[in-house]
């Protein structure tokens, strides 16, 4: 556990030097979350111009729940996303071979290697966002239930991580995995969104089999419903799910890979 | 050689039009499971949870309309903004910065032939496989579906659409490559392009239609070139446009591709004096 700890903080350092290098990129990238977010926050803002509530939930309620998934969105483009984004390319270069001789964890370091420095400034300002909607919340809110919600945001950024790389394995059988990564980005759209404006079959699937409502939905309604208990277990449930299936199909993945053009 | 061969070899040739146009086609049909999965899921995705989110509202305030649109109205909006989007955002692959990093724009830059319109060329090659697969998913939805309530898909409406989708391509070919040329500067510039990516989903008309926009901000985005790329043309297809709002949209478009013409020119002109051929 140290080991890892120590090589993480390697990783940081020079993922830091070398953010510091390309600095032009560096601000591009803060300057595309902005938008981002406030292209997020209007979105719902011109809603309510049309409507009191939104899925049973009041604007301020819906602000907590944007927060939320800019937080969720941030730590993953912060921690995640560049790391998803090689895995791919490095299947199909062969420079899988690289990490697989390492006398590490692979999947720890395919996952965790590039930190984004420049994500980092990004989610300062979305935890600033998510303080913001909290304070602006007038109902009082328990201490407990809101480091419960932090909490679950973070369990919401690995369940996030893993239904990405669950759509990305499939590149190791059929080489390319733009396609399906163009997927996973489309139905991210489910998170984006209040999880009771979905119903029926739909929503069980985004409740169970690809649980984007899950990810930042559920964390929020635990802030504001009366019985939170069913919703922990929910959420802890389909996260070890996950896990176990994602352990399954990376072994898979590691013994069809067979190194250089695979 | 005489004078007259001269002048007729000093002539610019436009063979490679077709030429490019097949190529890039046959790249796209190349990727066939890649090409169904991002039409599918991009439609899909993008359509359900916009139905969802407008079913919720209205069953909550029981209105009739929302901006003017009734709840058909905007599933018929919806069944159309994403195909366009699609269709006006074909450029973005990231093709000319990435031909910059590596140093192979070099070889464009030897053939006789202008590198920006060649791009132009590919980029509706992509546009017109947008607008086949549109008409394909258009006339399987309506067929199962039906054709929504206070649609009305005319052979006009059709034509103004097309035509009006046509020339959003253009107006996002030339915002979406002025910036990709920043690449001959800028260690990473595809930042940018999703930057102009969100700008354009949400005061495009992508994610919602601008009439549920306060009135304020919809008569200051009127006078960008914004409502034009998705929008507008959404709102010809659904046959909500007079032939003469349709030309006055096609007037202004083209207006402002003056301008964004110019800033092209401009950095692809400066961009090419700073280019060192050995990529980054």
């Amino acid at each position: 556990m140290t080991r890892y700890l120590r090589l993480y903080l390697c990783f940081l350092r020079f993922s830091f030097s070398r953010a510091m290098e390309f600095r032009v990129d560096f601000f591009f990238r803060i300057f595309m979350d902005v938008v981002f977010y406030v292209v997020n926050i209007l979105f719902f803002k011109v809603i309510f111009l049309h409507s009191d509530l939104l899925a049973g939930w009041t604007e301020p309620q819906v602000m907590i729940f944007v927060a939320g998934f800019l937080v969720i969105d941030a730590l993953n483009m912060t921690v995640f996303s560049n790391n998803s984004w090689w895995l791919p390319i490095f299947v199909n270069r062969g420079d899988l071979d690289y990490y697989l001789v390492r006398p590490v964890s692979p999947f720890f370091f395919l996952s965790f290697r590039d930190f984004a420095a420049n994500s980092f400034v990004n989610l300062i300002m979305a935890a600033g966002i998510l303080v913001w909607s909290l304070m602006s919340y007038a109902e009082p809110l328990s201490w407990s239930r809101v480091a419960t919600f932090v909490l679950l945001l973070i369990n919401g950024t690995l369940l996030y991580h893993l239904i990405n790389l669950l759509t990305l394995l499939p590149v190791f059988w059929i080489h390319s995995g733009r396609g399906l990564q163009q997927i996973f980005w489309n139905l991210s759209k489910f998170m984006e969104r209040p999880d009771r404006i979905f119903r029926g079959w739909l929503r069980m699937i985004l409740v169970t089999v690809i649980p984007f409502s899950i990810v930042a939905s559920f964390p929020a309604r635990l802030l504001f419903d009366d019985n939170p208990g069913s919703l922990i277990v929910h959420i802890l449930a389909v996260t070890v799910a996950f896990s176990l299936v994602m352990s399954v199909a990376w072994a898979l993945a590691l013994r069809a890979y067979s190194s250089a053009s695979s | 050689m005489t004078a007259r061969d001269a002048t007729l070899s000093d002539r610019p040739s436009y063979r490679w039009v077709p030429a490019i146009f097949s190529m890039e086609l046959r790249k796209i049909f190349s990727y066939r499971m890649d090409f169904w999965l991002q039409f599918v899921g991009g439609f899909l995705a993008q359509f359900v949870v916009s139905y969802f989110l407008w079913l919720s509202i209205f069953e909550f305030k029981q209105a009739e309309s929302v901006g003017g649109y009734s709840f058909s109205m905007l599933v018929g909006y919806y069944i159309f903004s994403p195909f366009i989007d699609r269709i006006v955002r074909a450029n973005n692959a990231f093709v000319v910065s990435q031909e910059i990093y590596d140093g192979s724009l070099s070889r464009y830059l030897l053939y006789p032939i202008n590198y920006l319109g060649l791009r132009f060329i590919a980029t509706l090659a992509h546009a017109l496989v947008g607008l086949l697969q549109m008409a394909v998913g258009v006339a399987i939805i309506f067929g199962l579906w039906g054709v929504p309530e206070g649609v009305q898909l005319t052979l006009s409406g059709i034509l103004m659409g097309t035509v009006g989708v046509t020339v959003s391509v253009l107006l996002y070919y030339l915002m979406a490559t002025s910036l990709e040329l920043a690449a001959f500067w800028a260690d990473n510039v595809w930042s940018l392009l999703v930057m102009l990516q969100f700008t354009t989903a949400f005061v495009g008309g992508s994610l919602v239609p601008l009439s549920i926009f306060p009135e304020w901000a919809q008569d200051a985005l009127a006078l960008t070139p914004f409502p034009y790329l998705i929008g507008y043309p959404v709102q010809a297809f659904l046959g909500q446009l007079s032939f003469q709002q349709w030309l006055r949209g096609i007037e202004f478009s083209l207006l402002w591709t003056l301008p964004l013409a110019l800033v092209l020119v401009i950095v692809w002109g400066r961009g090419r004096s700073s280019y060192t051929g050995v990529g980054m």
